[in-house]
């Protein structure tokens, strides 16, 4: 009821405002922003007419429009950051296509910015952080890798999983909570290298928009973050590439037009060479393959002044292979994960205040192991499989009937296909045996609509819902989502904000608590396991200060309902486990979290030195019915204090240096912490026990502090024929701080023997010292 | 799963190459040891008895033997309420092969069906713990509703079917019979000669009666309630439905894998496997571990022929 009468406000306020304005010419101005070098769109843009304190911002595909009443004419101001602002007046309605030029100086200068071409206070969204791929590659990175994701976990309210890890963990939510798109395809697993590096090639990379809370109703399916990337579309009018050899791997990007100023392609492939490598460092009788590769391309054409279509496609594919042999013994065992995605969208402008997309996508994610043993002369094969495969179709409006609002609505259907698990067996005598987790084809379709309405010059909200009918087995869910995130100007640069949504998700992920991906499998929400929900509110303030200052702080509190989980002492899906006349549910339990604390970032946008500081208070609890004897523990990934200092310093255009330094509360863990002899129950044998392991309240116990200090400095040397060679030399945790991975326990060996129990040490994994690296990088 | 377990081998392999000793203290150096206690009442004991244990931390005191583990000097007391009685620490012969418990002979505090009752247990430098448990109110829940004889290698043996025909408590049951032992065959697979002996079967529940006659994979026993042996006799039990809480019917659903099935390095130098969640025993034990619990029992004879 309380969003109706707001609903119900919102249009009485601005029935008042139009009865003033009746002397006054309504015009409406759109058109697209490109770049003038190479025709590429420019989303995100920002177009202001100062005179009448309005603006807006362009959508993905670089269209705007605005309507307003004027009695004479007006300058409208067109800007993006790292480009020159254009002005341009107008006094009647008109299609008017802009093309900026880039500004070579400020591209250089300037860092990873919240939302920089639209100030933080002036937009209406809260708990969002957009990030310029030009700005993230300045980041000190792993290896010399870039990778958006890892720039993502240095933002308040992202923290990293465990480390080295490309998991994000956004306001409390798992990895599996964060609906992550490139150009609109979903992606379930996003790691290579067992999660070390991120499926993503910043190459092809345009634009990454992270949204924390706060969710527009056009976003749905997931708990806790969007991630919204966008490929570039490709040079238009000359061909150009990139090319990077690094330590761990080497990539090439190149992009042109197919016909010129019309169609354009992107393509980009990266690959590791681990496997060439450590190949001489390995005895005769073990052979070790591992290496990952990825493809992105993409195809963009404008067919007309009002249609364009864009094909993209991603396929990554991570190779572990061994063959170890011995005259006795022969084992050749294969793991293989992978990723394929592709879609097809068609824009159509239907009006100049009202434009069409339709989206059509497969995406197909798979992990498989085989293994074959041969064991004096008799061989065995084991194989197993599981796989996610979705199959989605969106159709979006977006309708700009005045200035004052944006409406945005669409459907979406996916059809999904999840194989939990697939394991089938051959001994030795040629016998098979397939334990199969029969698979599951949930749909899932949604409806939504949004309209982000301008009450007044300080009043802005954006205010909308999405609903959802699932269907699986025989049953239907059918959820609302309300969403709502209200913005008032206090003073022309600061905002106070407020937010709230509903979010479900019905694909989930049975997740290995210490190793994760690849190991995480994907199974659906159905009759017996409920989706997952939650209910987030944020409250925050935003200011833009001069000198390029911008600070936002908010405070969030959200609860999660039906989480999911193994059941105490599960650790995998296994077809033995699981009884005959039950589902693999019966090894998986539910349960509830809630999350709260408060983010604070400023940011530095522009200039010699620039960059940002954030820090995140925060408290994560979880309560399963069943697990941890069913009393509330922390989350894994609670951490009560997580910093990020970023500084990036250019003095000049051919020197760049960064650093960056982390801070965070260690993780909570679990460990054994003594052993007793359990009573059973039987009347008769009294002495009836037997010995146990008891645990430390499940993550009762806390690793020490994280920190860390990467640094990097770049060469940059401009050649000719607008080449330009870049070496890049990165050091990764710079003062070698021995962060644990994981603790265990080592028997002692030389004591052991002498009494019932044996005595323990404890030992820890540190994974990742001190790492220097150096990349070369050409782009032509 | 050997396909997960060659996966969970890469990356132990991989991780394995970074182990350093732990300099800093990340678990207490001052771990609790926790009181375990079994304690089981009825009206039918002639003496109450209960057993008190504590657990072995791993890094403060290592080394422990293993009848450390039982606790001498608790301070174990049994209550209604209104009166009360301290059990006494008793130890066996050796040879008996009996763990040392506290006992009381029920003369002195009886027991009573349908009562609340209340154990406290002090240990001095561990700690205080308590419960409390009530006595079922009647053993009507379970029949013998079949008796009759089958042939079987051994001649003819009788059969028991026993159903729960009450779902208010939870009942288990066990009982004596004959086994047979060295059996002989002949090359024609028949019995030739057997040694026999008087046994005395597990201890079972009845978790697995359904109207259907269905069994739960739950139990140890897929034919619950259906005895094939010579039995002698059978004992009945009637607990309070907390009982299944307890060990041993956390077992498969609840533990699917065995740990060290799963993950057992090339050199077992790993006690607790890297990739297992925790496992957690249940109690009504405030404060500590175990269980208290009351039961009525009735026993069934059978004239052996």
């Amino acid at each position: 009821m309380l969003l109706f009468r707001l609903i119900a406000i919102l249009f009485l306020l601005n029935s008042s405002h139009s009865c003033f304005s009746q002397e006054f010419k309504r015009i409406t101005v759109s058109g697209q922003l490109k770049e003038a070098s190479d025709k590429e769109y420019l989303a995100n843009a920002y177009i202001r007419i100062p005179s009448l304190n309005i603006a807006t911002v362009t959508n993905d595909s670089g269209f705007y429009s605005i309507s307003f009443e004027i009695r004479d004419t007006v300058d409208i101001l067109f800007s993006q950051t790292g480009y020159y602002t254009k002005k341009t007046r107008i006094f009647n309605s008109q299609i008017l296509d802009v093309e900026l030029m880039p500004d070579r100086q400020i591209m250089n200068e300037i860092v990873i910015t919240g939302n920089d071409t639209l100030g933080v206070s002036r937009d209406v969204q809260m708990s969002k952080i957009f990030i310029p791929m030009e700005q993230a590659r300045d980041v000190p990175s792993f290896f010399g890798e870039k990778d958006v994701i890892k720039v993502l976990q240095l933002m308040p309210g992202v923290q990293k999983g465990n480390e080295g890890s490309t998991s994000l963990y956004v306001r409390g939510g798992g990895p599996d909570q964060n609906l992550i798109m490139l150009e609109g395809m979903p992606f379930y697993n996003v790691s290579h290298l067992y999660g070390f590096l991120s499926l993503f090639n910043s190459d092809v990379l345009q634009n990454v928009e992270l949204t924390k809370g706060a969710f527009p109703a056009r976003y749905g399916g997931k708990l806790s973050s969007v991630i919204d990337m966008t490929m570039k579309q490709g040079n238009k009018k000359e061909f150009h590439g990139e090319g990077t050899i690094g330590l761990l791997s080497s990539k090439l990007m190149l992009e042109g037009p197919l016909w010129k100023d019309k169609c354009s392609f992107v393509i980009a492939a990266r690959r590791s060479y681990l496997d060439i490598v450590a190949r001489p460092f390995l005895p005769d009788t073990l052979n070790v393959v591992y290496y990952f590769y990825d493809i992105n391309a993409k195809v963009h054409w404008d067919i007309n002044q009002k249609n364009k279509l864009s094909l993209n496609f991603f396929n990554g594919k991570d190779k572990f292979r061994s063959n170890y042999k011995n005259e006795e013994f022969v084992n050749n065992t294969k793991l293989n994960w992978s990723n394929i995605l592709g879609n097809l969208q068609w824009e159509y402008l239907i009006s100049e205040k009202l434009s069409a997309r339709l989206s059509i996508g497969a995406s197909k994610y798979k992990l498989k192991a085989i293994q074959n043993i041969t064991e004096d002369s008799l061989p065995s094969r084991s194989n197993y499989y599981t796989s996610v495969k979705d199959i989605t179709f969106k159709y979006e409006l977006e309708y700009k009937p005045a200035y004052r609002h944006f409406i945005r609505t669409g459907v979406q259907l996916i059809i999904h296909n999840f194989e939990p698990g697939v394991s089938i067996t051959t001994d030795s005598f040629n016998v098979e045996r397939q334990d199969k987790i029969k698979g599951i084809k949930p749909s899932e379709a949604s409806l939504y609509i949004e309209d982000t309405y301008k009450i007044n010059s300080r009043f802005t909200c954006n205010v909308g819902g999405r609903i959802t009918r699932y269907n699986v087995r025989r049953q239907t869910y059918i959820k609302p989502e309300p969403r709502l995130a209200l913005s008032y100007n206090l003073t022309k640069n600061m905002a106070v904000k407020a937010s709230y949504a509903i979010m479900n998700q019905y694909a989930l992920l049975l997740s290995q608590s210490i190793v994760g991906p690849p190991l995480d499998i994907w199974v659906p929400s159905t009759d017996l396991i409920k989706p997952q929900n939650s209910r987030q509110v944020a409250l925050g303030i935003a200011k833009d200060f001069r000198n390029n200052f911008a600070l936002t702080i908010e405070t969030y509190y959200k609860k999660s309902s039906n989480l999911v989980d193994y059941r105490e002492g599960v650790t995998y899906l296994n077809k033995k486990d699981i009884a005959d006349d039950k589902g693999w549910e019966s090894l998986v339990t539910q349960g509830r979290g809630w999350a709260y604390g408060g983010e604070f970032l400023l940011q530095k946008r522009k200039g010699k030195i620039s960059g940002w500081i954030g820090y995140t208070l925060s408290w994560n609890w979880m309560q399963f019915d069943s697990l941890n004897l069913g009393r509330k523990y922390p989350a894994k990934y609670d951490r009560r204090h997580d910093a990020s200092v970023v500084l990036i310093y250019k003095p000049k255009d051919r020197f760049l240096i960064s650093a960056s330094w982390v801070y965070s509360t260690g993780n909570a863990f679990t460990m054994p912490v003594s052993v007793a002899s359990i009573p059973m129950v039987d009347p008769f044998y009294t002495n009836y026990q037997h010995s146990s392991t008891i645990y430390s309240t499940k993550n009762g116990l806390r690793m020490p502090s994280y920190h860390r200090l990467d640094l990097s400095a770049q060469f940059i040397k401009q050649l000719k024929k607008q080449r330009k060679r870049i070496w890049e030399v990165s050091i990764y945790n710079v003062y070698n701080k021995q962060n644990s991975y994981y603790y265990f326990m080592e028997i002692n060996k030389e004591e052991f023997g002498s009494n019932w129990y044996p005595k323990y040490k404890l030992k820890k994994v540190v994974l990742l010292p001190i790492i220097p690296s150096i990349s070369y990088k050409l782009s032509f | 799963m050997k396909a997960i377990n060659i996966i969970l081998y890469i990356l132990l392999i991989f991780l394995c190459a970074c182990i350093k000793d732990v300099d800093e203290d990340v678990i207490p150096a001052d771990q609790k040891r926790q009181i375990i206690v079994r304690c089981l009442i009825s009206p039918q004991d002639t003496i109450l008895r209960a057993s008190v244990l504590q657990s072995i931390p791993f890094f403060n005191k290592n080394g422990y033997k293993y009848n450390e583990s039982n606790v001498k000097n608790a301070k174990v007391v049994l209550s209604d309420g209104i009166s009360s009685v301290q059990l006494e620490y008793k130890e066996y012969a050796k040879l008996s092969n009996k763990e040392p418990e506290y006992v009381c002979p029920s003369s002195r505090f009886h027991i009573y069906a349908g009562k609340q009752y209340y154990l406290s247990v002090d240990v001095p430098g561990v700690g205080h713990v308590d419960a409390s448990t009530r006595i079922p109110d009647g053993i009507s829940g379970v029949n013998l509703v079949k008796t009759d004889l089958q042939e079987t290698k051994f001649g003819m043996e009788y059969r028991y079917e026993l159903k729960q025909t009450s779902e208010d408590y939870q009942y288990g049951y066990s009982g004596s019979a004959v086994e047979y032992l060295n059996l002989g065959y002949d090359w024609s697979g028949n019995i030739v000669s057997y040694d026999s002996s008087i046994f005395k079967f597990s201890f079972y529940f009845f978790d697995s009666v359904r109207p259907n006659g269905s069994s739960d994979r739950n139990s140890e026993n897929t034919n619950l309630g259906l005895i094939y042996r010579r039995v002698t006799s059978i004992t009945i039990y009637c607990f309070n439905k907390s009982i299944s809480n307890y060990p041993p019917l956390n077992k498969k659903g609840e533990k699917a894998n065995d740990p060290l099935d799963l993950i057992r390095p090339p050199d077992n130098e790993w006690y607790e496997p890297m990739f297992t969640e925790p496992f957690y025993n249940k109690t009504n034990i405030n404060g500590g571990l175990g269980f208290f619990e009351g039961y009525l029992s009735k026993e069934i004879y059978n004239r052996w022929q």
